[in-house]
């Protein structure tokens, strides 16, 4: 494991690609975000995004799995997310498109309270396979300190 | 709460500052939250309980993003409950911004979480010149009434045709 005490200042590496299918776009939406633009073609055509397109809480809830693995193949014990300063959506989502994440860490704090974490903060660049940026994410993530008793 | 007090039956103009809405109320299962992490947030805390009893938060937790998810879950069903009749095209709601989205405590399967938001700003800018932005301050809390998660939100909102 590489503890919040053994991480660099900065880090910064890309995802894995994912391909988003038109059946992972209706699955999403029809259970958390039903509305016409995510799951009819005739209505999101006529929408102001021009077409079916995913939601953009499936979208970020990607570009945090994406994270998540990321962190998971570093050896990284991600404790989950204290916040999201901020979250934009810069362009749709259609089906068939291929999202990958630039994600950037800095900024090591020490936490506030009693448990056994500090946090750093982290940057989600989102782009499509035209290289366009469909969402920018700012978090500060929790991070697992070296357990205690632990031998350093 | 009538009809004509939802958000997507009426134009930009007519929505005022301030208006508030406890929209809905979940209780989130252990099944739900650990096919939700699994799929989004696999860290073992999300997804087993036995390890989950191990870890900082002594038992298993509620992921954040699934906590944002039911919050647009609970919102489109608020929303379309009140906008039966409108056949005009409006479609108030597509989230453009999220800001300050903070997790305050943890949330465990079992819990209920009540989810309300407040209109704190209207931004009179035109997007694309028939759209403008409602602000909102949602909130998430407990069923011992604590604040759990809250953040902002910029949703589009259709003006009234000149």
């Amino acid at each position: 494991m590489k503890y919040w005490e053994q991480l660099p200042d900065t880090l910064e590496f890309t995802s894995k690609p994912v391909e988003l299918s038109k059946a992972d776009i209706l699955e999403f939406a029809t259970e958390f975000d039903p509305q016409p633009y995510h799951l009819d073609d005739a209505a999101a055509d006529a929408s102001i995004f021009g077409g079916l397109c995913a939601s953009g809480w499936q979208i970020s809830a990607i570009a945090l799995r994406q994270l998540s693995d990321s962190l998971a193949n570093r050896q990284i014990p991600l404790l989950g997310i204290k916040q999201t300063s901020s979250l934009v959506w810069k362009k749709p989502v259609f089906a068939g498109d291929t999202l990958t994440c630039k994600i950037a860490l800095n900024d090591l704090q020490p936490s506030q309270g009693q448990l056994n974490w500090g946090t750093i903060d982290c940057v989600i660049e989102m782009s499509n396979q035209h290289q366009k940026i469909v969402l920018n994410m700012n978090s500060t993530l929790a991070i697992a300190q070296t357990p205690k008793g632990h031998a350093q | 709460m009538s009809a004509q007090n939802y958000i997507r039956n009426r134009w930009y103009e007519d929505i005022p500052l301030g208006e508030f809405h406890v929209f809905g109320s979940h209780t989130f299962s252990e099944k739900e939250c650990i096919d939700f992490a699994q799929k989004y947030a696999p860290e073992y805390f999300h997804t087993s309980p036995e390890m989950a009893f191990d870890s900082p938060y002594r038992g298993l937790v509620v992921s954040e993003w699934h906590l944002v998810s039911i919050w647009m879950k609970l919102m489109v069903s608020y929303m379309e409950r009140f906008s039966t009749g409108v056949r005009d095209g409006r479609r108030n709601g597509a989230g453009v911004k999220v800001m300050n989205m903070v997790w305050h405590y943890p949330v465990r399967p079992g819990h209920t979480l009540t989810y309300t938001y407040e209109i704190v700003e209207k931004i009179d800018s035109r997007v694309r010149d028939k759209w403008s932005i409602l602000r909102s301050r949602n909130e998430a809390f407990n069923q011992n009434n604590e604040l759990v998660f809250s953040f902002e939100v910029d949703i589009l909102a259709e003006r009234k045709p000149s």
